[in-house]
């Protein structure tokens, strides 16, 4: 193999995340070992790839099985009994303490620093999320303003807000058009009480799409996504001494944060200008404490209100009613992934459908709040019903199989949804959780594996024309959809679409597209690389190849790369 | 059962703790996931066994558990040579390797970024797409509508340009 090509397979070792050759079992040339160095300081520049969310305990059991035996039971009684070879576990285990509290520090040590790289944001994030793990509910007055061009504020609105780590919340809207409004979810329902029109409606508590703007562990999980972090100054909001951190989102214009020096949990954000206008949302009001109130998370009808039920479904006392009710002959799931358990049964009769919630049990739920989120630890639920007509993925979904059926996979961020038919029933699976624990749901519901196609893989199938792309007009492309304009990039059918309409009238397209919407089907779709058929006869492509060429993931436009002109191979 | 219980305890409060920190900064000397997995892993048997066995005061742990992962990566690609070397535990500059990352990077990155401004733009685009953001030969040449033959060996002449900036800088 000469040097071109062994510097050529190290490169891709390093992209596929495995350890090379060069790593310490083969050794080539000196001029090959420089080279590789440069590679490494170069991917550098790039994000760093995480374990899979179970290393942790993995790593701990790892540790624990892999320290030697015979230590086991004398080495630990000499730690309670204090003799001198304990005395190395002892002052490593107070360093710790003194090494969490550094990690904090080295969050103020890093506001010195004038841009941060990838690495120090995580810094960042871990102090964010190490504050995040002390709170168990807060309290807060949020305040939402418009800045204009000229500078003046103007107050939208203001909310009372209470939230806690099991992902209840309560809202109350102090100021603004929807003043006196009320909405809460407590688990196990959510209603919105509007004074106004003296209505109480009642919604199903999960999926539950609206929260509110501004709540913590939202913001924690938008720092985490952050591309860079550079802090800009400091600044004192309601007494609270803060710094302010300018954050790029892995999508759209950056952002301001104040960041409370003492609690280390931001206080206001600040939006770009754009249009003349910026958006501020600050907490002119915050405490912590142990619960939400009981009587704010507590369902009760206002008298003289009417009540508007938009939940259909109906809680069932077992599966068996939820058989009778539905006519849908389901057994429970033989297994489930430790540490869940059924929680409840719902019906939805107009469809028909069935629901089983399940939910965490304590333990588990303390590792997600660990984690730094308030919203893990919703209940994960599976639906179960009888498919309505033809499957038909969303446009955009990832497609993956189960049991040799087509599934579709939706993830925005914070649920990640499952869904497939198979033996006249459509299955729905989704939750707040990992894709290890909704796979694990699967397995249990049809003894099925999810099996999605690997990101970014090659396809097997190459386009027989293959289109020429200007890489820095699809970079500007993707500044525009950033900034909010031609959303439809972002949609691999309507990319197609275009493409393929374009195709046919390369003068231009006036009135409707030639070729149909509803004729275009995403046969795969891995977030990064896809191919969409078009049913229809006038259509000179057949088969269009897409990929996510700038940026890959949700908010990464469609580049189409290539076509067929024959039928589908 | 006490004892092991405490032993068990503070394994798991230690790698809790700590992981985060060490996997970000072997991951940054290895660069590929499988490894630094691996070599987190062998850090902290190592670290715990070594204070099993050593009267030794650590002030920063994170320091302590950075060293060892040092010498591990050190020892493993060294092999290759018979000439293995560690660094000295009882005696590694602590309070250097805690702030290693943090301020060297920065300078790193930007020595990195300029050299890579200072190639053609064939070379930036090549060593962009194939390295910084991981896209196959197959795909880089695609984009860049060259054959994959000439796309390795834009990539071999970049990495060697590229060498030869950043040793200047050095």
């Amino acid at each position: 193999m000469n040097k071109i090509r062994r510097i050529d397979r190290y490169i891709n070792t390093l992209n596929k995340e495995k350890r090379p050759l060069e790593h310490g079992i083969k050794a080539y040339s000196e001029e090959h070992d420089r080279l590789t160095g440069v590679v490494r300081r170069v991917k550098a520049l790039g994000e760093i790839k995480y374990p899979n969310e179970d290393f942790e305990k993995r790593l701990i059991k790892a540790v624990t099985a892999e320290i030697p035996s015979g230590n086991e039971a004398t080495d630990g009684g000499r730690i309670a009994t204090g003799t001198k070879r304990s005395n190395g576990m002892r002052l490593i285990k107070s360093a710790v303490a003194i090494t969490a509290a550094a990690f904090v520090a080295a969050f103020i040590m890093l506001s010195v620093a004038d841009q941060c790289s990838p690495k120090e944001s995580s810094s960042f994030v871990y102090a964010m999320e190490k504050a995040m793990q002390a709170i168990k509910a807060y309290h807060g007055i949020i305040e939402y303003s418009e800045i204009n061009g000229l500078g003046e504020t103007v107050l939208q609105s203001k909310k009372e807000v209470w939230a806690d780590s099991k992902g209840n919340y309560y809202v109350k809207e102090l100021e603004g058009v929807s003043k006196g409004c009320i909405t809460v979810n407590n688990g196990q329902m959510k209603w919105q009480i509007r004074q106004q029109e003296q209505v109480a409606y009642i919604f199903q508590s999960f999926p539950d799409p609206y929260r509110f703007s501004f709540e913590l562990g939202r913001e924690l999980e938008d720092v985490r996504r952050a591309l860079t972090i550079k802090e800009v100054g400091e600044d004192s909001i309601s007494g609270r001494e803060t710094l302010i951190l300018e954050i790029t989102p892995d999508a759209g214009l950056p952002y301001r944060l104040w960041i409370d020096k003492e609690s280390k949990l931001p206080l206001q954000r600040e939006s770009a200008m754009q249009n003349a206008l910026m958006y501020k949302m600050s907490y002119s009001f915050i405490e912590f404490a142990d619960a939400i109130p009981d009587e704010l998370l507590s369902y009760e009808l206002p008298a003289g209100f009417a009540e508007i039920n938009n939940s259909q479904q109906q809680l069932v006392a077992g599966i068996e009613e939820a058989r009778k009710i539905t006519g849908i002959q389901i057994l429970l799931p033989d297994k489930i992934p430790d540490g869940y358990f059924l929680d409840k049964i719902a019906v939805v009769k107009s469809e028909p459908s069935i629901q089983l919630y399940y939910n965490k049990k304590e333990s588990i739920a303390m590792t997600d709040s660990v984690q730094g989120g308030f919203q893990k630890t919703n209940p994960l639920v599976v639906i179960k019903g009888s498919p309505a007509g033809e499957f038909k993925p969303e446009p955009g979904s990832l497609l993956g199989q189960i049991g040799g059926s087509r599934a579709e996979i939706i993830d925005d961020g914070l649920i990640v949804s499952v869904r497939w038919q198979q033996e006249d029933m459509e299955y729905t699976v989704l939750g707040n959780d990992s894709m290890e624990v909704i796979k694990a749901f699967i397995r249990g519901m049809t003894d099925g594996e999810l099996l999605i196609r690997e990101n970014n893989r090659q396809s097997a199938e190459e386009p027989q024309i293959k289109v020429e792309v200007d890489f820095e007009a699809e970079e500007n492309q993707q500044k525009n959809v950033d900034a909010g304009h031609s959303p439809w990039l972002l949609d691999p059918v309507y990319v197609s679409q275009v493409f393929a309409s374009l195709l046919l009238s390369p003068e231009g397209i006036t009135g409707d597209y030639p070729v149909p919407y509803e004729a275009i089907e995403l046969v795969e779709n891995d977030g990064v690389s896809a191919r969409a058929v078009i049913h229809d006869d006038k259509s000179v492509a057949r088969v269009v190849y897409l990929k996510r060429l700038v940026r890959q993931d949700d908010t990464g436009i469609w580049t189409v790369i290539g076509y067929d002109t024959d039928n589908i191979k | 059962m006490c004892g092991f219980k405490k032993r068990k305890e503070f394994i798991e409060e230690l790698c809790t703790d700590t992981w985060m920190e060490l996997y970000r900064y072997i991951y940054y000397k290895v660069q590929n996931r499988e490894e630094a997995q691996d070599i987190t892993q062998e850090s902290y048997v190592k670290a715990i066994t070594y204070l099993m066995n050593n009267d030794l005061t650590v002030h920063r742990i994170d320091s302590y558990l950075k060293c060892i992962a040092l010498n591990i990566i050190r020892d493993r690609w060294r092999k290759k040579k018979k000439n293995g070397f560690s660094v000295n535990i009882d005696e590694a500059n602590e309070e250097l390797l805690a702030t290693e990352d943090f301020t060297d990077y920065l300078a790193e990155q930007d020595e990195v970024e300029k050299a890579l401004e200072v190639l053609t733009k064939d070379q930036q685009m090549v060593i962009r797409l194939r390295i910084i953001k991981g896209f196959s030969v197959e795909e880089t040449a695609r984009l860049m509508n060259k054959k994959k033959g000439t796309v390795r060996v834009l990539q071999f002449r970049a990495l060697k340009q590229l060498e030869k900036l950043l040793a200047r800088g050095d």
